[in-house]
């Protein structure tokens, strides 16, 4: 087989994925970790298969570029729901498990942010008492 | 095997180059393939953190980022490793390149922070006799 060929084919395929993936990580604001680690993950690893036989000498096979090829073609298929901007449900904001943590969070930070008031103005008094 | 192998990522990475390079070709593009790698990885997470923006701005600051880490990152690594002698700056490689990513534009936030750092140091030191 004409590995040249295979090579370029398999590089040009991951990096129409890593593409599709720096343009909707660059519309994640406010999205959910783990959305967002879908596409850092989904980068960082098209880049190692991409250049593959140069880093690790890892030869692409026929089966390996079919299988990115529906990679891709589950991204493209996807795209509708990325026209305008991250979808909706994938939002921080309307999700309502993550306004509940992010609610007990700041309640928290609230509280302890109390308790040490408290106890600077408790070691004070007991520094000046001395 | 007498000697105990090396589990230093870059070694790793040096050893299977090796496998089709020359040795030579293989100690630099070795090292190089996990700092791209890191790199890569820095720069997407700073990308998902970062307020929106269109395709082309995202795919430059990607690029930008990715390339400068790339550049600075043996430079610094081998700078934070000339500290102590038992420090190797093969260690530094990753996290540094990592780190470096993520910070990509907004390097002058950490540089005003080392800024604001050694003025109150000298203000402290100035004032160290003086009573309040």
């Amino acid at each position: 087989m004409n590995y040249d060929l295979l090579i370029l084919l398999h590089f040009a395929v991951n990096g129409l994925v890593g593409g599709i993936c720096v343009c909707r990580l660059g519309k994640m604001h406010g999205v959910l970790i783990r959305v967002k680690a879908q596409y850092i993950g989904l980068l960082v690893m098209s880049a190692a298969n991409g250049f593959s036989p140069i880093l690790f000498s890892q030869w692409p096979t026929a089966v390996s570029i079919l299988y990115v090829l529906w990679v891709l073609f589950i991204l493209w298929s996807d795209g509708y729901q990325w026209r305008e901007g991250a979808p909706k449900p994938a939002l921080v904001s309307d999700h309502w498990a993550m306004g509940v943590v992010a609610q007990a969070w700041t309640r928290a930070r609230e509280k302890l942010r109390e308790l040490r008031s408290k106890f600077v103005a408790l070691v004070r008094r007991l520094s000046h008492g001395r | 095997m007498d000697e105990k192998p090396s589990l230093d990522p870059i070694e790793v990475a040096r050893v299977a180059a090796g496998a089709l390079m020359s040795a030579k070709l293989a100690a630099v593009v070795g090292p190089y393939s996990l700092i791209l790698l890191a790199a890569i990885a820095g720069a997407a997470i700073r990308l998902a953190n970062r307020p929106s923006t269109g395709r082309s701005a995202s795919f430059f600051f990607f690029l930008g980022a990715t390339f400068a880490s790339l550049v600075l990152t043996v430079p610094i690594a081998s700078l934070v490793a000339s500290y102590k002698d038992t420090w190797e700056a093969q260690w530094f490689f990753m996290p540094l390149a990592v780190a470096l990513a993520y910070t990509a534009d907004r390097w002058k936030d950490i540089a005003n922070v080392l800024v604001d750092a050694v003025k109150t140091f000298i203000r402290n030191w100035a004032n160290k006799g003086s009573k309040p």
